[in-house]
């Protein structure tokens, strides 16, 4: 019991009242009665699910592309490198550059295309191996980003 | 601000099914139709676009990291994402008055005209919702008493009208002060609300609370 009276105990009482109404617990209540009371409420869950299903695939898609975003710096940022080392005539050169297409590529036959042509690459074709390189990883939702 | 992690959005898509999407408006729906007291009395109860509104609205604030779920904190997705709804209905609520302006608003009968309750049309001040807090307190007092009085057959009912108008409120409480199981003040909820029902039948002459499309 309250020390104070309230200063409207009645209508306090009605609201008690509206709450007791209103708020029962759920857990166990037949899943019948929920979807009457929602049909009657005009609540069409049906919209909402469907709703929110697409909000998920579009944040499914946001994390994609972020993901492929990262993957696709990571790469160019060793490709970057390699140029360097290219550059300036490093000795494990190819070696790493193999290490680096079977990395990322694996299984496909570009890599090994792109291999080929990196061996004979002179320096001043690397800039297009480069692109060549990150086109291929490029996702298909790369490509549907707009502006790109 | 972030999205949901990989790991909880794939938990997410998983569990919310159509099942759950259903007991979180209904959650959402009774809790805002637990704000309108004169709907005991036959007043206004709100439709459902309101609670289906608060469900979407607190679903994308999960999904685009305006609510951080962690499923390692809150394991429990219904529950967390009742807490979400809960505070969002809140702070809808500034005062009775102004949640029914904002509330009411929303809501139209089938010829689309608006039911605000005879409010006014600015937000009331505070000398006017004492006025109108005055006014509803005598009715109701009228009202309660009448309705206790109404389910003498009824001792568990009556039990707990008496109890709300002592002061004690809360559900746990309730059962406490009339030593019966919690779970009894719940399973009591359908005889209470035909009560109503019959009440409101049979003392229509004497309620000012009746909304007028009812």
């Amino acid at each position: 019991m309250p020390d104070e009276k309230p200063l409207t105990p009645a209508t306090d009482a009605v609201k008690a009242l509206a709450r007791l109404l209103h708020e029962p617990e759920i857990e166990s209540e037949p899943r019948e009665h929920i979807q009457a009371e929602l049909k009657s409420a005009g609540i069409d869950t049906a919209a909402l699910l469907k709703s929110v299903r697409e909000k998920i695939n579009q944040a499914k898609s946001r994390q994609r592309l972020a993901t492929a975003h990262e993957r696709r710096q990571a790469l160019l940022s060793k490709v970057t490198r390699l140029k360097a080392t290219a550059a300036r005539g490093g000795t494990r050169l190819l070696d790493q550059v193999k290490e680096l297409l079977d990395a990322q590529f694996a299984g496909q036959q570009q890599a090994a295309v792109l291999f080929r042509k990196f061996e004979e690459a002179k320096e001043e074709d690397l800039q297009s191996l480069l692109d060549d390189i990150v086109l291929l990883d490029a996702p298909d939702d790369e490509e549907h980003r707009p502006g790109t | 601000m972030s999205e949901l992690t990989p790991d909880a959005l794939a938990k997410f898509e998983q569990t919310v099914t159509d099942e759950f999407i259903e007991r979180l408006s209904i959650f959402a729906l009774r809790r805002t139709r637990s704000r309108y007291w004169r709907g005991v009395w036959d007043g206004h109860l709100p439709g459902g676009n309101g609670a289906r509104d608060i469900v979407a609205e607190a679903l994308d604030d999960v999904l685009f990291g305006r609510r951080t779920w962690n499923p390692e904190k809150n394991p429990d997705l219904l529950d967390f994402m009742r807490s979400v709804v809960n505070s969002k209905i809140s702070h809808l609520q500034t005062g009775e008055e102004n949640l029914h302006c904002k509330l009411a608003h929303e809501e139209k009968d089938e010829e689309g005209r608006e039911h605000v309750e005879k409010l006014p049309t600015n937000p009331a001040t505070t000398a006017d919702e004492q006025l109108q807090a005055n006014e509803d307190e005598t009715r109701n007092s009228e009202l309660i008493f009448l309705f206790y009085d109404f389910v003498a057959g009824d001792k568990l009912i009556q039990g707990i009208v008496g109890c709300t108008i002592e002061g004690v409120t809360r559900r746990a409480e309730i059962a406490a002060a009339l030593k019966v199981k919690e779970q009894e003040i719940t399973n009591a909820n359908k005889r209470l609300e035909r009560c109503f029902k019959e009440f409101r039948k049979a003392h229509a002459d004497k309620n000012p609370f009746k909304s007028p499309r009812t």
